[in-house]
């Protein structure tokens, strides 16, 4: 358990934050520093927030979301945000919220493979990138 | 915390809790039948006192909903859900639907957590979808936000209304700065420096009703409706 009172898992290279309903304004700004601290320190590589705990998304906390995912990416880490209820993913696109650029899978399982797969992505690429060595 | 007030709040005919009990227990021991009736109260966010009309209904549901988990034998199942509807269509002819207010406070974070619980039963109550249920708390979570973020403090009113449909009213009253340029605010090419603009516009495309005053020193009410 972090200092804001929302747990972070890490599961092998990727940090698993299951994000609160009841997260409040000063619970977000705490996540936000636990997140970037972890990142910074540990070999992180993917960055998973579930939603599946969520029984609703205001503009509030969309744009939280949306902020984390970009500091994310700026320190070199991929966010998947997964398990949004249909309810949730139809209100906000009726509101106008969009959640452009961040990928999003169904569930956490999916959100782990999704990682796993951009990482071997990466390194077949890095792999053709440098002379065979046969 | 929560108040009810409502002029026109009326109670239901005769003890809902005590009828349901006693329906329940020409099935289940009266221990059971307590249990029951217990834990479906809490599902439906009145676990104390008399059961009103809109409740009543969100009860039954949630009762015949653990049905299966204490009976396993399908002739009483169906039997005793047979009684229960019955009971429900009694009582729903009798009288029209009740008129139920709740006023939330709204002084800090924490008071979030009882807006967005209130908007949902109260959603409930009006018949409303899953969906039209999140689309319900996300609009009251705005207008909350708003009001922590603009003026502080403030309150949130919300009461069930069945004509020209069924639906909720929602209110949102503080006593903040106010917004002098209104038409700005809600413009579609307003977009705050903390993202107001967003949350009220976005808050207007999930309700059916719309209605917004506000002026500079005076504070904000935001008044909406939506049917189910």
């Amino acid at each position: 358990m972090s200092e804001s009172g929302t747990p972070i898992i890490r599961l092998y290279s990727n940090l698993i934050v299951p994000i609160q309903g009841t997260i409040s304004d000063a619970g977000i700004a705490g996540l936000r520093e636990d997140v970037t601290r972890r990142i910074a320190a540990e070999p992180v590589r993917g960055l998973i927030l579930d939603m599946s705990a969520l029984s609703y998304m205001d503009s509030f906390v969309t744009r939280v979301v949306r902020d984390l995912a970009l500091i994310a990416r700026l320190m070199g880490v991929t966010t998947v945000l997964s398990g949004l209820s249909a309810e949730i993913a139809i209100t906000i696109t009726e509101m106008g919220l969009g959640l452009s650029g961040v990928v999003t899978t169904l569930n956490l399982e999916r959100a782990l493979e999704e990682l796993a797969r951009q990482r071997e992505e990466e390194s077949r690429e890095l792999d053709i990138g440098q002379p065979s060595s046969a | 915390m929560n108040s009810t007030s409502g002029s026109q709040a009326q109670r239901s005919s005769g003890g809902g809790s005590d009828a349901l009990q006693a329906l329940l227990e020409k099935t289940f021991a009266p221990v059971v039948a307590r249990t029951l009736l217990m834990v479906a109260r809490r599902r439906a966010n009145c676990p104390e006192g008399e059961i009103s009309g809109g409740v009543l209904a969100t009860v039954v549901r949630e009762i015949e909903g653990s049905l299966p988990a204490y009976l396993a034998d399908p002739e009483r199942r169906r039997a005793c859900l047979s009684a229960l509807r019955a009971f429900l269509g009694e009582r729903s002819t009798s009288g029209t639907s009740p008129i139920v207010a709740r006023l939330v406070p709204i002084n800090s974070d924490a008071d979030m957590r009882l807006v967005t619980e209130a908007a949902r039963s109260c959603a409930r109550d009006a018949g409303m979808s899953v969906l039209d249920q999140t689309k319900t708390m996300t609009v009251c979570a705005e207008l909350a936000r708003n009001i922590l973020q603009y003026a502080g403090s403030g309150e949130l009113r919300l009461w069930l209304v069945d004509r020209p449909r069924r639906g909720i009213g929602i209110e949102a009253v503080d006593r903040g700065p106010g917004i002098a340029d209104l038409a700005r605010v809600l413009s579609p090419s307003y977009v705050s420096r903390t993202g107001m603009g967003i949350g009220l516009q976005g808050s207007r495309r999930l309700v059916d009703e719309f209605d917004i005053e506000s002026a500079p020193g005076k504070g904000t009410s935001v008044t909406l409706r939506k049917y189910a």
